[in-house]
């Protein structure tokens, strides 16, 4: 078992750089995942870890080890590969096994491993088959199979269960939560699934552009996104974002409405922000109460929940509100609506920027 | 989806494949027939009596030690010119599948002697060993080896397989080339992280991966160098010296227009055709059965 620590850690193919310097201190033990949209270099990352990439600047270190000028084989970990990279001549039994002969393990001792991984991974029955005689969902598991029987002290994961239908990758998901809980390995996970990411790390890196806009556990994450990226990126549906101005006694003006806000923000009256607030955290209001109304346009009815579409006071404000299942309305109607304070997330107009 | 046109007439399907049928009943079935015949008879000096004689040129051919040696050298050469054809072109498309920069210029050069006949080849070959004129002899000549194909058989031996390794080894590299490219890269990457050099995931991974490939260019290889490499021999050493190039299809050749030996010769592409259509079985029922893995 090791920490990673990822130092000032950039990539470039030729001229053009893809990761722009990531700085990320993985602890023993951690579930890290790697969370962003597809191009943004999470492969790349993870595959830098991995040593099948080399590191342009800056360094990777395993267990306090500096690893840049490393073979993958001389570091330590295990990875499973999104399309599984089964041999395909080989047995399920010869797939796990491969890494192990090669490490001139026993033939004891490698029989003992296999089988034991069969066995978390239920894979008992199957060992004598090649891969192209089993399910996606079994080829996943096999692939699971070969990280867990080398018991290295890192697993890396790239994007492994997105191959899988809904049903299966959420049983999967939960299967590798377990997984980890009882092994506790160190874990590093890219996926793009936000569900996936929220459910399985202890902490999330999440990135955008070749940049990590956010490292924090999936709750900081949530709560207090550091940019309107994470926060456009993190929930669903997604906060909603409307242009503001800062008013003078700690307040904002949004959509021709002034909302208090928690925490006063430092600045000048008047200066542009952009209010984020999250579709589960406006409550219906009565009319005493409410701070706005919303003109509705479209109601999806989830069944627990109902998404109203709306826009609020003029043209271009839209918003989407989460309200319960009991709420009924429909097009053209009013609904009064508040949001608490503290919910409110405000965000530098031009950076994007947390205030 | 069924791709299949139902023709409503039974003229048009007919006249449709009447030129294949043609071709292959005037150029392939007709002397085959006629060198089955011919295999029976021996042929009067002077042509004309022809007289039957059951499996005599069999027996005849097959206690001759002039064709146990055309067998022999066909052997060796056949061999020769498939394991370094296969060995060598595998070696160039693994280093071809890692070249990045100029790659499509290094592939084109390794794929342009396909382009040349083999008797260009072979001429091309003979030209440059040549003792007298040739480069590559003078080289070898001042370097102390006392190189003469002309009445060295070991020496024109190889210089034939040189030649009919050149131009398939380009064929070869094609295929090696592509069958490399279509292994996934992760799969190299899996072994890599699991713990094997170089040498082990290609022993382990590539090669296996590109059995079925190689196969295939075992048997294409193994026919070409029984059958096709006639025009190189011919070119070069005329199967000499001394019948040490002498392989078996210019020993048809050789014995039927030249020795004027009709029945002997016909008796041996009755042999030669027999091979040919063990390999072609042999070749069909594997690609048949051929699980990709
Ligand atoms: N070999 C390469 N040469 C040049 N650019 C590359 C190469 N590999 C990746 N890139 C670029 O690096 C960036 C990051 O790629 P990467 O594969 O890490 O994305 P990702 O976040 O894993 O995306 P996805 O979710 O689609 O897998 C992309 O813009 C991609 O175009
Ligand atoms: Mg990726």
């Amino acid at each position: 078992m090791a920490g990673v620590s990822i130092r000032s850690v950039k990539k470039s193919y030729g001229e053009i750089e893809v990761i722009h310097g990531i700085d990320c201190e993985i602890a023993d033990g951690e579930f890290i995942v790697i969370l962003g949209p597809s191009g943004c270099g999470k492969s790349t990352l993870l595959r830098m870890i991995a040593g099948l990439e080399e590191i342009t600047a800056g360094e990777i270190a395993i267990d306090g080890r500096v690893v840049n000028d490393l073979e993958p084989k001389d570091r330590d970990i295990a990875m499973v590969f999104q399309n599984y990279a089964l041999y395909p001549h080989m047995t399920v039994y010869d797939n796990m096994a491969y890494g192990l002969r090669i490490r001139g393990m026993s033939k004891a001792e490698i029989d003992m491993r296999v089988k034991k991984a069969a066995a978390i991974l239920e894979l008992d029955g199957l060992l004598a088959r090649k891969p192209r005689q089993l399910s996606g969902g079994q080829r996943q598991r096999v692939a699971m199979g070969r990280a867990l029987v080398r018991e290295p002290s890192v697993f890396l994961f790239d994007e492994p269960l997105s191959n899988l239908d809904a049903k299966l990758r959420v049983q999967m998901r939960i299967e590798i939560r377990r997984l980890h809980q009882t092994l506790k390995t160190t874990s590093i996970y890219v996926t793009h699934d936000q569900v996936e990411a929220m459910t399985l790390a202890d902490r999330l890196i999440v990135m955008n552009a070749g940049r990590a806009e956010q490292i924090g556990s999936p709750m900081e994450v949530y709560a207090r996104p550091a940019t309107t990226f994470v926060a456009g990126f993190i929930g669903s549906p997604a906060m909603n974002m409307l242009p503001g101005r800062l008013g003078d006694d700690g307040t904002v003006e949004v959509a021709g409405v002034r909302l208090p806000v928690a925490a006063p923000v430092a600045g000048t009256a008047g200066r542009p922000v952009t209010v984020g607030m999250r579709p589960e955290h406006i409550a219906r209001a009565d009319q005493g109460t409410r701070t706005f109304d919303l003109h509705v346009d479209v109601v999806e009815t989830l069944g627990a929940d109902t998404l109203v579409h709306g826009r609020i006071g003029g043209a271009g404000n839209e918003l989407i509100v989460r309200l319960p299942g009991s709420v009924t309305t429909g097009p053209g109607d009013v609904v009064p609506l508040a949001v608490a304070p503290q919910n409110l997330h405000l965000f530098d107009a031009e950076t994007g920027a947390r205030l | 989806m069924e791709k299949r046109v139902v023709f409503k007439g039974k003229l048009l399907p007919y006249l449709l494949v009447a030129p294949q049928i043609a071709v292959t009943l005037i150029f392939f079935i007709w002397p085959a027939a006629q060198a089955l015949k011919q295999s029976v008879f021996i042929e009067g000096a002077f042509g004309g009596n022809a007289q039957f004689v059951w499996l005599d040129n069999f027996i005849e051919l097959f206690s001759d030690p002039g064709y146990l040696h055309s067998a022999r050298v066909t052997v060796v050469f056949s061999a020769a010119v498939t394991f370094f054809g296969l060995a060598i072109a595998l070696l160039l498309a693994v280093m071809a599948d890692r070249v990045i920069r100029g790659a499509t210029v290094y592939k084109t050069l390794l794929i342009w002697p396909y382009a040349v006949a083999p008797a260009v080849a072979g001429v091309l070959w003979g030209f440059l060993f040549n003792p007298t004129v040739g480069n590559l002899a003078y080289i070898l000549n001042k370097l102390g080896y006392d190189w003469n194909y002309f009445v060295n058989g070991g020496q024109a031996l190889v210089l034939v397989i040189i030649a009919a390794c050149w131009s398939q080894i380009s064929y070869n590299f094609i295929f090696f080339l592509a069958g490399l490219q279509s292994i996934p890269r992760s799969l190299i990457e899996a072994a890599a992280i699991d713990g094997a050099g170089p040498g082990r995931r290609f022993w382990t991974i590539v090669f296996p991966l590109l059995s079925p490939t190689t196969f295939f260019l075992l048997v294409v290889n193994v026919v070409h160098a029984f059958f096709q490499t006639f025009g190189i021999i011919h070119a070069v050493t005329q199967g000499g010296p001394a019948n040490a190039t002498e392989i078996l299809v210019f020993k048809v050749y050789n014995d039927g227009f030249r020795g004027l030996d009709l029945g002997g010769s016909a008796a041996q592409s009755v042999v030669l055709m027999i091979i040919v259509i063990a390999l072609t079985v042999l070749q069909f029922r594997f690609i048949e059965r051929r699980v990709h893995y």
